[in-house]
C-alpha cells in the first residue's frame, strides 16, 4: 500500500487560525493510525491536508518518497470516510459506489463486477437499488465504507466514521471497519476523540492537542507511559488523577506534599526529582490503594459490576479517583488512608514533560 | 361562536375569490360580442390566430400593428433568453459565491441585494445611452441583457442558498473518489441544486414573459414588440376601443403561464427556498 510521513506541517487558515503546528508523523505501510484528541485540536486539518483538500502552509506531505503536497485529491488514489458519511442523495446506492470507478471510466461489466463485490464484502448487497436518504445510519456508513473499498485505494481516510451511529451499532460497524482494514491491509488514519473507540482500533496512536502532537505510540505507550500531562489526564476512563506537589526535604528523604498531607518518594524516585522543587504527581485509579485508617474519606461509591468506582476525598478537599479491585467494598464516610503503587506512578514538571 | 365561525368562512371565500373577479371577467369579455361590455358568446375575437393579423377588415389599422405571431415569438425569445442567461449565470456565480472565500465576497452581496431594490425605472435613461452606444438599442438581445442583469441578483441569491445546504463533506467526497473540481461541480452540486435551478428557471421566464417597462423603453419598430407591448398600445389607440380583443389577446398572453404553473407546479411545490428536502 503506501506510506505517509507529515515532515514539520503547519496549516495556518486565513485569518490567522493556527489549525496545524509543526506536526512530524509517520503512518507506516498497512497500519492502522488513530489522530485522538479533543474538539478543535486539528484532526480534521490535517486529515483533509492528507487527502488533498487543504494545502500545508509549510512542510511537506509524503506518500512513500514521494512529495504530494500540490497533487490534487483525485490523483491520491484515497478512500474516504466521512461523519456525516456523505453519500451522493440523487444516486441510488449502486451508484454512490459505482461513482469512483465511473470517473475512472473503467468498463461496465468491470464496474459491477466491483460493486457487487464491495457490496458483499460490506453485507449491502439488498441495498443496492435504494436511496441514501431510504436508509438507516448504520447502513448508510456501510454504504460509504464500500464506496471507499470499491476503488482498491492505498489509503483510507476516516473522519470520526462512527460518532453519528448509537452505541449498539458502532460497535457493531466499528468490528466490520477493522476486520476489513486487516483483510485489505489498507494504510488507514482514522480521526476520533473517543479514547475507546482509538485504543480499540488503533496500532498506534497519535494524539493532538492545540494543533500540535502530543504523543505517539501504542495504546499500551500512551496508558502506560503518558509523555505529558495532557496525555496522561486524556488516556483512560476513568481519567488519572493529576496532583500538584511540593517536593520537600526531610531528615528521611524526599517527601510529597500533596493533597494536605506528606507522601515519602521510594528512592528511585527520589532520585528522579532531586533539585526539582514543584511536580505533577500522577496515579491511575487503580493503582491507588485504601484500607482503613484515617485523613480520607469515602465521599462517594459506584458499583460499576465488577469493581467499584469512588471519590476519595483528600485532608485538603481534593477529590481522588479510585477503582478497588472486585471484593473490596467500602461505605460513604468511611474514613481511610491511601497508598500508592509507585511503580505505576509517574511525575511530570509543572509546564507537562514526563520527570519520571 | 358559530356565527363568527360563518363569518370568518364567508371572508375567507372573498378574499380568495378577488383575485378571481379579473381573470373571470377577461375570460367573459373574450368571448363578447360586444367589444366593450360582456355581451353574447362568439369567437370572432378570436379571428386573428388564423392569420395573425388583426384588424383584418380594417386595411388602415391592419398595418399600424405587427403580426401577432411576430410578437409570440419575441416574447417567447425575451423569456427563453432571459431564462437560459440568468440560470447559466447565476448557478454559476452563486456557487463560486457559496464555496469561495476571494476578496470584497461579503461587499459583493450586499451590493446584489442594494441593486435588487433598485427600481428599474431609475435606471432607464442610463441603459438607454448604454444601448445606443453599444448598437443594441432596438433589438430584443439588448432588451433580454438588461432584464438578465436585473434578475440576476436575485437568481444569484437564491442558489446561493442552495449551494451554501450542500455540506463540504458532500463535496471534498466527490474530488476524493475521483473528480475534479469543475467535474464534483457539474457531477455532483448542479445535481443536487437542480430543484433551484428549475425554480430560477421557471421565475425569469416569467418575469421576461411578462416584462413590459424595458421593451416600451428601448424597443421602437412594432416588429420586435411583445405582447405587453400590444397590449398596451391597443389600450391606449384612438378610434374605438375594442376591449373584448385586448381580452381575447390577454387569454393568449396568460395561456403558456397556466400551463407553465400546471406542469410545474409539482416540482415547486417541493422547493423551499434554500435547499430541498429528500
Ligand atoms: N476552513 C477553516 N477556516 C478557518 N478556520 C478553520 C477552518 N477549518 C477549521 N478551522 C479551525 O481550525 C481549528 C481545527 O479545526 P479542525 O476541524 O481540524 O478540528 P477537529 O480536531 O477536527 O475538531 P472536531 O473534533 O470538532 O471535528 C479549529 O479552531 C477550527 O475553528
Ligand atoms: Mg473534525
Amino acid at each position: 500500500m503506501v506510506t505517509v510521513k507529515l515532515e514539520n506541517v503547519t496549516k495556518i487558515f486565513r485569518g490567522g487560525v493556527e489549525a496545524v503546528r509543526d506536526l512530524n508523523l509517520e503512518v507506516k505501510d498497512g497500519e492502522f493510525l488513530v489522530l485522538l484528541g479533543p474538539s478543535g485540536c486539528g484532526k480534521t486539518t490535517t486529515l483533509l491536508m492528507i487527502a488533498g483538500v487543504y494545502k500545508p502552509t509549510k512542510g511537506y506531505i509524503y506518500f512513500d518518497d514521494k512529495i504530494v503536497n500540490d497533487l490534487e485529491p483525485k490523483d491520491r488514489n484515497i478512500g474516504m470516510v466521512f461523519q456525516s458519511y456523505a453519500l451522493y442523495p440523487h444516486m441510488s446506492v449502486y451508484e454512490n459506489i459505482a461513482f469512483p470507478l465511473r470517473l475512472k471510466k473503467l468498463p461496465k461489466e468491470e464496474i459491477d463486477k466491483r460493486v457487487r463485490e464491495a457490496a458483499s464484502m460490506l453485507h449491502i448487497e439488498n441495498l443496492l437499488d435504494r436511496r441514501p436518504s431510504q436508509l438507516s445510519g448504520g447502513q448508510q456508513q456501510r454504504v460509504a465504507l464500500a464506496r471507499a473499498v470499491v476503488k482498491q485505494p492505498g489509503l483510507f481516510l476516516m473522519d470520526e466514521p462512527l460518532s453519528n451511529l448509537d452505541a449498539k451499532i458502532r460497535i457493531e460497524v466499528r468490528a466490520e471497519l477493522k476486520r476489513l482494514q486487516r483483510e485489505l491491509g489498507i494504510t488507514t488514519i482514522y480521526v476520533t476523540h473517543d479514547q475507546a473507540e482509538a485504543m480499540s482500533l488503533a496500532d498506534r496512536i497519535a494524539v493532538m492537542n492545540e494543533g500540535r502532537l502530543m504523543q505517539l505510540g501504542t495504546p499500551d505507550e500512551l496508558y502506560y507511559k503518558p509523555a505529558n500531562t495532557f496525555v496522561a489526564g486524556f488516556i483512560g476512563a476513568p481519567a488519572a488523577n493529576l496532583v500538584e506537589a511540593d517536593v520537600v526535604e526531610t531528615e528521611r528523604g524526599l517527601e510529597l506534599s500533596m493533597l494536605g498531607t506528606r507522601f515519602p518518594l521510594p528512592s528511585d524516585l527520589a532520585a528522579a526529582v532531586q533539585g526539582v522543587s514543584r511536580v505533577v504527581f500522577m496515579v491511575r485509579s487503580e493503582d491507588v490503594k485504601i484500607s482503613p485508617g484515617k485523613g480520607f474519606f469515602v465521599y462517594s461509591a459506584e458499583w460499576l459490576g465488577r469493581e467499584t468506582f469512588v471519590h476519595i476525598q483528600a485532608p485538603d478537599g481534593t477529590l481522588l479517583r479510585v477503582t478497588l479491585p472486585p471484593g473490596q467494598h467500602v461505605a460513604v464516610g468511611e474514613a481511610v488512608s491511601v497508598s500508592f503503587d509507585y511503580k505505576k506512578v509517574h511525575l511530570y514538571r509543572p509546564s507537562g514533560e514526563l520527570i519520571v | 361562536m358559530r356565527a363568527g365561525k360563518i363569518l370568518l368562512y364567508a371572508a375567507a371565500v372573498v378574499l380568495a375569490a378577488l383575485p378571481v373577479v379579473p381573470v373571470i371577467l377577461l375570460f367573459f369579455l373574450a368571448f363578447s360580442e360586444h367589444p366593450i361590455y360582456v355581451e353574447g358568446f362568439t369567437l370572432k375575437n378570436f379571428e386573428f390566430l388564423k392569420t395573425g393579423v388583426l384588424f383584418s377588415d380594417h386595411p388602415l389599422y391592419s398595418r399600424l400593428y405587427p403580426n401577432v405571431y411576430t410578437v409570440m415569438v419575441n416574447t417567447f425569445l425575451l423569456a427563453l433568453g432571459n431564462m437560459l442567461l440568468v440560470v447559466l449565470v447565476s448557478s454559476m456565480a452563486a456557487y463560486v459565491i457559496s464555496r469561495y472565500s476571494f476578496k470584497g465576497r461579503s461587499a459583493l452581496l450586499g451590493a446584489f441585494l442594494v441593486i435588487h431594490g433598485v427600481p428599474a425605472s431609475v435606471l432607464l435613461i442610463a441603459l438607454y445611452y448604454m444601448l445606443k452606444a453599444t448598437g443594441l438599442l432596438n433589438t430584443l438581445l439588448g432588451v433580454v441583457l438588461v432584464k438578465m442583469s436585473v434578475d440576476l441578483p436575485l437568481g444569484v441569491w437564491v442558489l446561493k442558498g442552495f449551494y451554501d445546504g450542500i455540506p463540504w463533506d458532500t463535496e471534498i467526497a466527490a474530488l476524493v473518489d475521483g473528480a475534479s473540481r469543475v467535474g464534483a461541480f457539474f457531477r455532483i452540486m448542479l445535481p443536487l441544486v437542480s430543484p433551484g435551478l428549475f425554480a430560477v428557471g421557471l421565475f425569469s421566464f416569467l418575469s421576461g414573459w411578462g416584462e413590459y417597462i424595458f421593451v416600451y423603453t428601448f424597443i421602437q419598430s412594432s416588429t420586435n414588440w411583445t405582447f405587453s407591448l400590444l397590449i398596451q398600445s391597443l389600450f391606449s389607440e384612438m378610434g374605438g376601443i375594442n376591449l373584448a380583443l385586448v381580452a381575447a389577446l390577454s387569454i393568449v398572453y396568460l395561456i403558456p403561464v397556466l400551463a407553465i404553473f400546471i406542469t410545474g407546479e409539482k416540482y415547486l411545490l417541493r422547493v423551499t427556498i434554500g435547499g430541498v428536502k429528500g
